[in-house]
């Protein structure tokens, strides 16, 4: 792609002005959206074939840092596969003892109650900006909600909390399935090198796969060392908002160089 | 009560994931599709008549600046006039546009002093009973347009179709604060992106209320300017009802001064969100039965009159997918991958997506920017608090429990120009 210097001085050699920006447009990569595509379709394929070794070697990246905070765990291997590769059946089974001691409920009162007060206060207090008081709301609700569950079926199904299961929701799979969707129609088709592109992409899929790893390891700590409620806690925060963010700054980093590269447009 | 919430998210999911696939066409369209030039080759050869109405509430701030500019407008002075209508300022306004007037002779002023109702409306419909113009132009007083806006604005009137234009809005104040930064993200993914994609498309394009017109004739036959919170949206969905269209003139850039904190842009946020779904209330069959429009701009417009909706449904999604973690309902994929898509792919109000934001910045040249896109969560957090409030609003109002208050959005020029 010429420098935009250049572009300038061709297109005033051909008679054309600068195009304005309201009516630039950009030519589609074509081979950047072929790459895209087939980037996308190999990690679907991927998904689906090598999910089992994946989570069996998150497993172990979750062990050695369970090991590094001294936490006690047990790891059981993955259920022999049923169907579908065995993906509906998951992956290795992360253990840790917990306390079940449930949190007597004249507590859980107690922390709902001042929750609930603080979370009053901090809604009235106009000099904490909006979002981060609506931030403060979500994890308020979602800490109550926590606690709340824990006092009234700490270790009962559905979420038993001595045990993680690494299976394609919490892996990280998933997101490295949807990130390669993403950036095939959003990313790949912008003029640019390829590389930069594919650079971007395997950099979010090392950051999700590496997130992943910690978030299930706190998670499981968190659990063994306080018990139930942070780990419901964290397990359902860590999972969903966090990747979100991720993605979109992956997304932005990645335009933004792309940016760099590609200044041109043409006529419409 | 798990399946019904189990269906709750599927649906969630559903409206979402149209709403994506709405975002992604727009993106793809306006990166990579032929652009509609909007008449500009009409620009400067079809000269009507124009009367520019610029209502103003105690605008001593940015009063001298709007007139100074639309004065000075690349369009013949013998086919302007400029109405400026004070309304009810208790501010230096009316004497700033009194001594205005004495030096420009097309500039006409209007004092709203009398008791009775205020608001932009008013203000409006004061301004249409004296203006005499083939063509009726409106700009917010905190705005400044560029000398060849108003000769853009007007080309696209040369097609009897066209009832209405709308031009581009780019922030001024954008480095002031975190917010306005993050405002001058949304409005150019709202206005280079998204809308500019839906001029190209033959959708539905929605006047905004300022740097942009009015046909007098469809004005008056559509019924004038309605009392309303969004009277822009209300005017916008009246004029499709008719059969007439409205134009985006992307070229047609004004810059205005977008709030600069958190207060002040809830309250305008709230403001626009209520406005527009009472415009839902009242539009929304209508529009769907309509024989006038096109099929895909019945569901653009189904889909456009539900923005402000949407984050009320995205608030849902959420409060199932709480109920189905620890209920044990959560599916295997299906919730997660709604919560993600909904949190990735929609956002509110009539702004774009993270991704049109990003296709805008790409197309602005504006690499920098680009950058601060994973700040617009916050933005996203708190849009989804204001607008869920707002549709409760909206919703006494429909049933005649809450009566409408006009909000004046704050002006910043002053306090600038004290501070340097």
């Amino acid at each position: 792609m010429a420098a935009p210097a250049a572009r300038v001085a061709a297109l005033q050699a051909t008679g054309s002005s600068p195009v304005h920006r309201a009516m630039l447009r950009l030519p589609v990569d074509r081979r950047g959206l072929a790459v895209g595509l087939a980037i996308a379709f190999l990690v679907m394929a991927a998904a689906l074939t090598f999910a089992r070794p994946f989570w069996r070697l998150e497993a172990a990246g979750i062990d050695g840092l369970l090991r590094f905070a001294g936490t006690q765990h047990q790891i059981q291997p993955a259920p022999p596969a049923s169907h579908l590769g065995g993906l509906r059946s998951g992956g290795p089974r992360i253990g840790v003892p917990v306390d079940r001691t449930e949190i007597p409920r004249g507590v859980a009162a107690i922390v709902t109650v001042a929750l609930a007060a603080a979370t009053i206060g901090v809604l009235r207090w106009k000099k904490v900006p909006l979002p981060f008081r609506v931030l403060w709301l979500a994890a308020a609700i979602i800490g109550v909600v926590s606690v709340l569950y824990s006092a009234a079926s700490a270790t009962g199904p559905p979420h038993p909390v001595d045990r993680l299961v690494v299976d394609f929701q919490s892996s990280g799979l998933l997101i490295m399935v949807v990130a390669s969707l993403l950036f095939a129609f959003e990313v790949f088709p912008i003029p640019g090198p390829v590389l930069v592109k594919a650079g971007w992409l395997i950099g979010l899929f090392a950051f999700a796969a590496l997130w992943s790893v910690v978030r299930m390891s706190v998670s499981l700590a968190s659990a063994a060392r306080f018990g139930s409620w942070p780990f419901l806690f964290l397990h359902y925060i860590g999972g969903i908002y966090v990747d979100f963010l991720y993605v979109v700054a992956f997304y932005s980093f990645a335009t933004q160089a792309l940016a760099k590269k590609s200044l041109g447009g043409r006529h419409s | 009560v798990t399946a019904f919430i189990q269906v709750v998210s599927i649906v969630v999911f559903a409206i979402m994931g149209t709403y994506a696939v709405r975002h992604y066409r727009f993106l793809w369209n306006r990166l990579f599709e032929p652009q509609d030039h909007s008449y500009q080759d009409m620009a400067g050869a079809y000269l009507p008549s124009v009367s520019i109405v610029i209502p103003m509430h105690n605008e001593e701030a940015v009063a001298r600046g709007i007139v100074e500019c639309l004065v000075d407008a690349d369009y013949p002075q013998e086919l302007m006039e400029i109405i400026a209508v004070n309304d009810h300022s208790t501010d230096a306004t009316m004497k700033i546009l009194d001594g205005l007037a004495e030096r420009h002779p097309n500039l006409r002023v209007i004092h709203r002093t009398e008791p009775g109702p205020r608001g932009k409306t008013e203000a409006l419909k004061a301004a249409t009973a004296v203006a005499t113009g083939e063509i009726m132009l409106v700009f917010d007083a905190d705005y400044r347009p560029g000398r060849g806006v108003v000769k853009r604005l007007v080309a696209p009137f040369c097609d009897p179709s066209v009832a209405s234009v709308m031009g581009r809005v780019v922030p001024s104040n954008s480095a002031d604060t975190v917010l306005t930064r993050l405002l001058d993200l949304e409005r150019a993914g709202g206005y280079q992106a998204n809308l500019q994609a839906r001029q190209n498309l033959g959708l539905v394009v929605q006047y905004g209320g300022t740097v942009g017109g009015v046909r007098r004739t469809v004005l008056d036959a559509v019924g004038g300017w309605v009392p309303h919170l969004t009277e822009d949206t209300d005017l916008t969905f009246r004029i499709y009802l008719q059969g007439f269209r409205v134009v985006y003139v992307n070229l047609a850039e004004c810059y205005e001064e977008v709030v600069q904190n958190w207060t002040a842009r809830s309250r305008q946020l709230g403001r626009w969100a209520q406005g527009h779904n009472r415009v839902m209330f009242d539009y929304l069959g209508a529009t769907l039965r309509s024989p006038l429009l096109k099929r895909r701009q019945r569901i653009e417009a189904l889909l456009l009159l539900g923005v402000y909706v949407a984050p009320v449904v995205l608030l849902a999604g959420w409060l199932a997918s709480i109920y189905l973690f620890f209920s044990g309902g959560l599916w295997y994929w299906s919730t997660y991958t709604a919560l993600l898509g909904s949190m990735s792919f929609n956002t509110w109000g009539n702004l774009a997506a993270f991704n049109e934001i990003g296709s805008a910045m790409l197309l602005d040249r504006r690499r920098r920017s680009i950058l601060l896109i994973p700040l617009g969560v916050f933005s996203f957090f708190a849009g989804i608090w204001i607008c869920t409030g707002a549709f409760g609003r909206a919703v006494r109002e429909r049933i005649g429990r809450r009566t409408v208050m006009w909000d004046k959005t704050p002006r910043y020029a002053k306090a600038q120009r004290e501070s340097a």
